[in-house]
């Protein structure tokens, strides 16, 4: 009977073994919440040793702040550390991107969590009041440039994305393009069937045209805002793709309407 | 009373104890073959569901070019695929929504 609680122990460390090794992928995602989970508590904890230190300027309360910024700066490094292996993850499940572009965008990453990386040992190294400023100002430019980027690579996700969708659409549209010459050869009138299809292709163009110009927009500049402005008419690009999406599936509900009456 | 009463059970408490550490093992080996069973089947439906996945995507590509007159149906069901295709394209992924942070932090004097 002693030797139970080992056993029950045993299986729990078996269990929790698999349920890691089985659920692995999720953990990521998990972890970076639970950092944003303590967001608001550990700026909390900042902001009322910032308000000690302000009216009794003490060794006491200044020790405090310092612990209390290193806490609280480190955070936001580990949020946005635990948002970009998020982001990493993503683009190697994604099945819209090729290998290169993966890479590239994985290259992208691994840049920025570096420049974290060298963040955090400056965070690390405060020991005074006087430096937080300094290092806080940095920060600022630092989230700048890691949003920005972030935003670049999430807009070349949807770009795949919105690509291997019009692959798939274009496949259908030839099927429903040899379907319209096939009853033409039957002697059917196909009028209306080649009207619709001329305006699935028009948008399908019109998509293709907007997805091209995304890409050739969604670049890394040196300057973060100028990234953003980039990003900025890319994302106008893909909204415009989507919306013309939307209507080659309209365009394709006709075309089978149609193609029931001809028939 | 001798130590023995103290430190050793009584034979009917000892049929009992033995009892239940066979349950108590039972149970254990039960919950280990339910757990590595659930895992075992939701791995094999995830390998099924990714073979699917790609058999559908094979046919795709190798699909024939032309088509009989018969294949209207066909038709609808890669219309309607591309339609649900379509509804699931979105360009607001909340998991990739860059996180909002507080900026602009500085120690008064």
């Amino acid at each position: 009977m002693r030797k139970l609680p080992i056993v029950f122990l045993l299986v729990m460390l078996l269990f929790f073994t698999f349920h890691t090794f089985v659920f692995a992928q999720s953990t990521t995602y998990t972890k970076y919440r639970s950092y944003v989970d303590q967001y608001r508590d550990t700026k909390e904890s900042f902001e009322l040793a910032r308000t000690k230190h302000k009216n009794f300027q003490s060794l006491t309360t200044q020790t405090s702040l310092v612990q209390a910024t290193v806490e609280f700066f480190g955070l936001r490094i580990s949020i946005l550390s635990a948002y970009l292996d998020v982001l990493q993850e993503k683009i190697d499940e994604e099945p819209a991107l090729t290998q290169e572009e993966k890479d590239a965008q994985k290259k992208t990453i691994e840049e920025q969590k570096k420049l974290l990386d060298q963040h955090q040992q400056k965070i690390d190294a405060l020991q005074r009041v006087e430096q937080i400023n300094t290092v806080s100002k940095e920060f600022d430019e630092l989230y700048k440039v890691i949003s920005a980027n972030s935003q670049l690579v999430r807009t070349h996700v949807y770009i795949g994305r919105a690509t291997l969708l019009l692959q798939q659409l274009m496949s259908t549209t030839q099927k429903l393009e040899d379907k319209t010459n096939s009853l033409k050869e039957q002697g059917k009138n196909v009028n209306l069937l080649e009207t619709w299809l001329s305006r699935i292709k028009e948008k399908t163009s019109a998509v293709d045209q907007s997805l091209k110009v995304a890409a050739s927009t969604a670049i890394v500049t040196v300057n973060p805002d100028d990234t953003i402005t980039n990003v900025q008419l890319a994302s106008s690009q893909l909204r415009l793709a989507q919306e013309n999406l939307g209507k080659i599936s309209l365009f394709f509900k006709e075309f089978v309407q149609e193609l029931k009456r001809v028939k | 009373m001798s130590n023995e009463y103290y430190f050793h059970d009584a034979p009917e408490e000892v049929t009992s104890k033995k009892k239940m550490t066979r349950l108590f093992l039972i149970g254990v080996f039960v919950l280990i073959f339910a757990t590595v069973g659930v895992l075992v089947i939701s791995q094999v439906t995830r390998t099924n569901n990714t073979t699917q996945d790609t058999k559908e995507e094979e046919e795709e590509v190798t699909a024939p070019l032309h088509i009989q007159d018969s294949d209207i149906l066909q038709l609808e069901q890669d219309v309607a695929s591309s339609e649900a295709k379509l509804k699931n394209f979105s360009l607001e992924d909340l998991q990739l929504v860059f996180p909002f942070l507080d900026v602009d932090i500085l120690i008064e004097d």
